[in-house]
């Protein structure tokens, strides 16, 4: 499909409220598919379950009553309702950032609209922020969506970037089975984004990453010759970038290539966002990994 | 190739500094925010900027210059092969061409050229050649050159100059010339000359560079015997008779003869005419017979000279071979008259009589002499007058007379006071120039006191400098004042006890032309008096050229040159004898009508007489109408004699002898310093250094011109190095 007619991240970094811009693009980006923004609500049927006290009896199936006797109630997806976590790293790297937006930016912008679009679902949306450790964690639930758009609206860049920490925290506090969207540029070993994951999917989570890079860190195409100074650490490497370029491009689509591969071999969905692209790109991602989840529960 | 500063090489080491400059300057490059080096630090070549560094055209341009430089200071020469020289075949030769007016003598002239053309013509493609004009003084036509059609032009080109002949100067060009040519070769000179005796004298002696080749062609040879007469000198005897001036003018005419040693003499006698012109008019002829080797005078009527006018005159000889040295040229110009004031003492008519006999002889100047008694002295009388002559009488001037005397004098007019019995009373006359009295010296008793010694070096004596010029011994003086002179004055001639005979109270006036204080003129003190009453020194010859350079040095008279020789430096003086000022323009007119422009730089004219004739002085300002003034000029004399340079004796003294031929080479071989004077490789290299530098420069400014700020569009915060 083609990205073309979706808002552009310039347009979406003029639009200083969350909430509108989350409205601006889940709209049109269901509009877009053409199909009807209320999925869920009675309906897609999901499955039939035996009927216990205290049932709403108007969702009693009679006609399978009259074929079996017995009390069976329709489940519906909209009602099988989920949780929704959305982990954004808030580390200094992700403050960069070569075009309108950056990457802390981008990611605020599609937790927003994954959070509404959630919420439009009937899920119930959670936040965590986090760096080296977990710096805001919002808990899921059915009315938190104005909690997490504040919370995500006060998201300033932190220190130094770590995953495995804090979100093994994260593992803990999720209780239930939950979707756990994960936003980094994941300046890590794929090892421990691979293993961190995991830890989410082992506890029956759905888990999807959004691996945010601006384009520079894409293609490297800096000129001259350049003291390049760690966001995070401080440290400065003088390169030059015409010599330096592409053992970098390989090194970053090798890296890239192993969390693609490692992550989709333990059934986590990965999906690499130049943040020079319009969200929705990511949101159809999103979509595309709850419907597989819908389907396969 | 060679060093001469090897030492110098350690200026190489200074290359480092551009290369750590560079080193330094490195790290301005641009800082870039960046997300994380995780990628970058596992890049095996991420360093590799470390060991490159900027602008390497510029570094090596830096470098480039420095090393030129440590090159140039270190001095290097070509060491050359001189054995490679020996196996090579081209030739230098450089010819010396007599110029002289003694080579217009019969064809001289068009033998030597023709002799030069030929020695030209016979250059092979490879040879180069190079040609040397001279007199007496040398002039390198061209560089060595392959084109012999250039140095045949030049040889047409060249003329006879009225010069003199001095082959040292010449020699010493022609062995610059073939020492810059370098060691490979042949190297030949040629001097083609008719080889006179007075273009050579025994003390000159010139060394040519080992292996030079030296040929003479000698195109005064072929004849046993020649013979030039030649107009060699004039002299002039003014009178006058009344207001008329004349003026009777000699000649001296020379003729000399040249023959072989072996040619018997010709004995034949020199009959010519002599013409006398006055303003291009021949106004007396006069015939001469002259023997062999001799020389004679050949006088002609006085003739009337108009006054206020320079009269242009020339004495020709008819009838010669040289004909450049037949004429002789001068100007006539009316005597200058000083005028003479002698104040006597009243009622003593005696006293000044040999000194205004000695006075009416003058002739050049002449001296108009007025006499007054000291009683009848009025300041009127001495309008006109030069000099004023005191005679014993400074005791009878009244005070009003001595101011005007010392005013005369402080406005540049001469004064010579003699002193005797009135020393007392003059002494308020003295006072004003500082001078007193000792005490009188009688010298009556015993033997007179005599004059010990006079400065020759002092106009008033410089006639008597030399050796039975002028005898001041036989003198006596029985009475003088020992005067004490004052300070500044100087005692130019002294009596046998040391007391001074005669002060010159302004001696500054001569050394510097011009007086200082309140006295610019001149004053002469003579302790004595100017008759034979206390001394025998107007009987004496002495006397009378004592008493005209007395006067003339006191009058600032010098006598005006009636004509220059080629080759001297003329001063002409102003009409009026005025000093040039500062900026006065004149335009010289030469004899052959080339104009140039002469700016006076005080006193007078200085200009280079360059050509036999008369020259004409015109002032540039166009509203002035005087007479133009005039300056004649002959030729040299001594290029007169055409008597012949003993070729051998010359040889022996230009060329290497025989025993030191074997060590030619490490004898006369350049130094290394002299061999790389002439390279100036150095200049090369500095010329070169100078050139990198400035591309440096031109390079450098075009690529800061280009670097312009960079602006880090990539970082979000706008960070930019």
């Amino acid at each position: 499909m083609s990205y073309g007619r979706f808002v552009d991240t310039g347009t979406l970094a003029r639009i200083s409220s969350l909430d509108l811009l989350a409205k601006t693009v889940v709209e049109g980006f269901v509009s877009g598919l053409h199909r009807s923004p209320f999925l869920g609500r009675s309906m897609d049927f999901a499955e039939y379950r035996a009927y216990q006290p205290g049932d709403d009896i108007r969702r009693v199936d009679w006609k399978l009553f009259c074929r079996t006797d017995r009390f069976y109630v329709k489940e519906f997806e909209a009602d099988t309702n989920t949780n929704l976590t959305i982990a954004l790293d808030v580390s200094r790297s992700m403050d960069f950032g070569t075009g309108a937006v950056t990457k802390l930016d981008y990611g605020r912008y599609l937790a927003a609209c994954l959070g509404y679009f959630a919420s439009k679902q009937k899920d119930r949306i959670g936040l965590v922020t986090f760096d080296s450790e977990i710096v805001d964690f919002v808990p899921p639930a059915a009315k938190h969506l104005q909690v997490v758009l504040h919370t995500i609206d006060r998201i300033e860049p932190g220190g130094g970037g770590s995953l495995r920490e804090p979100l093994l925290e994260v593992v803990d506090a999720v209780r239930r089975r939950s979707m756990v969207v994960l936003i980094s540029d994941f300046y890590e070993d794929p090892e421990t984004v691979i293993r961190t994951a995991a830890g989410f999917r082992h506890k029956g989570n759905d888990v999807i990453l959004f691996h945010l890079l601006d384009p520079a860190e894409l293609r490297f195409d800096f000129d001259g010759e350049l003291d390049l100074r760690d966001l995070e650490t401080g440290v400065r490497e003088a390169v030059m970038p015409d010599v330096l370029r592409d053992q970098y491009l390989e090194l970053i689509r090798e890296h890239t290539r192993t969390l693609d591969r490692s992550l989709v071999e333990a059934g986590i969905d990965y999906t690499l966002v130049d943040i020079s692209q319009p969200l929705d790109a990511a949101l159809y991602s999103y979509l595309s990994s709850r419907l597989y989840a819908m389907k396969a529960r | 190739m060679g060093l001469l500063a090897p030492l110098f090489l350690l200026g190489l080491a200074a290359v480092a500094v551009p290369v750590l400059i560079h080193l330094r300057l490195r790290h301005r490059s641009r800082v870039v925010r960046f997300p994380s080096l995780m990628f970058i630090s596992q890049a095996p070549y991420r360093s590799m900027r470390r060991r490159r560094l900027r602008d390497v055209l510029l570094l090596l341009m830096r470098c480039l210059a420095v090393a030129l430089l440590a090159l140039a200071f270190a001095r290097p020469l070509w060491q050359g092969d001189a054995a490679a020289g020996a196996t090579s075949s081209s030739r230098l030769v450089v010819v010396l061409l007599d110029n002289s007016f003694s080579m217009g003598f019969g064809d001289r002239w068009q033998r030597a050229a023709a002799e030069v053309e030929s020695a030209f013509a016979d250059l092979e493609a490879a040879d180069r050649g190079a040609l040397v004009v001279y007199s007496d003084e040398a002039e390198l036509q061209s560089a060595p050159t392959t084109d012999a059609a250039l140095l045949a032009a030049m040889v047409q080109d060249v003329e006879i100059a009225p010069r003199s002949t001095s082959l040292l100067p010449a020699i010493q060009m022609a062995r610059g010339v073939l020492a810059e040519a370098g060691e490979l070769g042949r190297r030949e000179l040629l001097i083609v000359s008719d080889f006179q005796r007075s273009s050579w004298t025994p003390e000159n002696v010139a060394a040519l560079p080992a292996g030079v080749e030296l040929r003479l062609v000698d195109v005064g040879g072929e004849d046993d015997e020649v013979s030039n007469a030649a107009v060699t000198d004039v002299a002039f005897d003014h009178s006058r008779s009344g207001d008329r001036e004349q003026v009777g003018i000699a000649a001296r005419v020379s003729y000399l003869v040249v023959r072989e040693p072996s040619a018997a003499p010709s004995g034949t006698p020199l009959r010519a005419e002599v013409d006398l012109l006055l303003d291009r008019e021949v106004v007396q002829t006069r015939a001469v017979e002259l023997g062999a080797d001799s020389s004679a005078m050949v006088n002609f009527a006085p003739e009337v000279l108009e006054r206020q006018r320079t009269t242009r005159g020339t004495v020709r000889l008819r009838d010669d071979a040289l004909v450049a040295d037949n004429e002789f040229r001068f100007v006539l110009s009316p005597a200058h008259e000083v005028g003479v004031l002698v104040i006597e003492p009243d009622g003593d008519r005696r006293r000044g009589r040999y000194l205004e006999e000695a006075l009416a002889l003058g002739r050049r100047p002449f001296f108009r002499v007025s006499r007054v008694q000291a009683s009848g002295f009025q300041r009127s009388m001495l309008d006109g007058k030069s000099v004023i002559v005191i005679n014993d009488a400074a005791q009878q001037l009244s005070a009003s007379a001595g101011n005007a005397i010392a005013g005369f004098v402080r406005d540049g007019g001469g004064l010579l006071l003699s002193v005797e019995r009135g020393m007392t009373s003059t002494a308020g006359l003295l006072r004003e120039f500082g001078v007193t009295s000792e005490r009188q010296a009688d010298r009556l008793s015993g033997s007179a006191a005599s004059l010990a010694w006079f400065d020759t070096g002092h106009p008033v004596f410089d006639v008597f400098a030399a050796a039975r010029s002028g005898d001041f011994s036989s003198a006596s003086f029985f009475r003088y004042h020992r005067l004490v002179p004052p300070e500044g004055a100087a005692a130019i001639a002294r009596f046998d006890d040391g007391a001074p005979a005669l002060l010159d109270l302004m001696p500054a006036a001569v050394e510097d032309g011009e007086a200082s204080g309140a006295a610019s003129g001149r004053v002469l003190v003579l302790p004595t008096s100017f008759d034979t009453f206390w001394n025998t020194l107007p009987l004496q010859a002495v006397f009378l050229p004592f008493v005209h350079r007395s006067i003339e040095y006191l009058a600032g008279y010098s006598l005006p040159r009636s004509w220059y020789r080629v080759g001297e430096v003329a001063e002409v003086e102003l009409p009026g004898g005025q000093a040039a000022s500062e900026g006065d323009g004149y335009v010289s007119v030469a004899p052959s009508g080339r104009e140039s422009r002469i700016d006076a730089d005080g006193g007078g004219l200085l200009l280079d007489v360059e050509e036999p004739g008369f020259y004409e002085f015109r002032e540039v300002r166009a509203d002035v109408s005087t007479e133009p003034l005039t300056l004649a000029s002959n030729v040299p004399v001594a290029e007169s004699d055409l008597s012949r340079l003993d070729l051998d004796e010359f040889m022996s003294r230009i060329r290497p002898r025989e025993e030191e031929s074997a060590s030619a080479t490490e004898a006369a071989a350049l130094t290394p310093e002299e061999r790389e004077r002439q390279q100036r490789l150095w200049w090369f290299l500095i010329a070169a250094a100078t050139l990198v530098l400035a591309a440096e420069t031109l390079f450098g400014n075009r690529r800061r011109a280009a670097a312009a700020p960079v602006v880090t569009a990539w970082s979000p915060t706008g960070e930019q190095s």
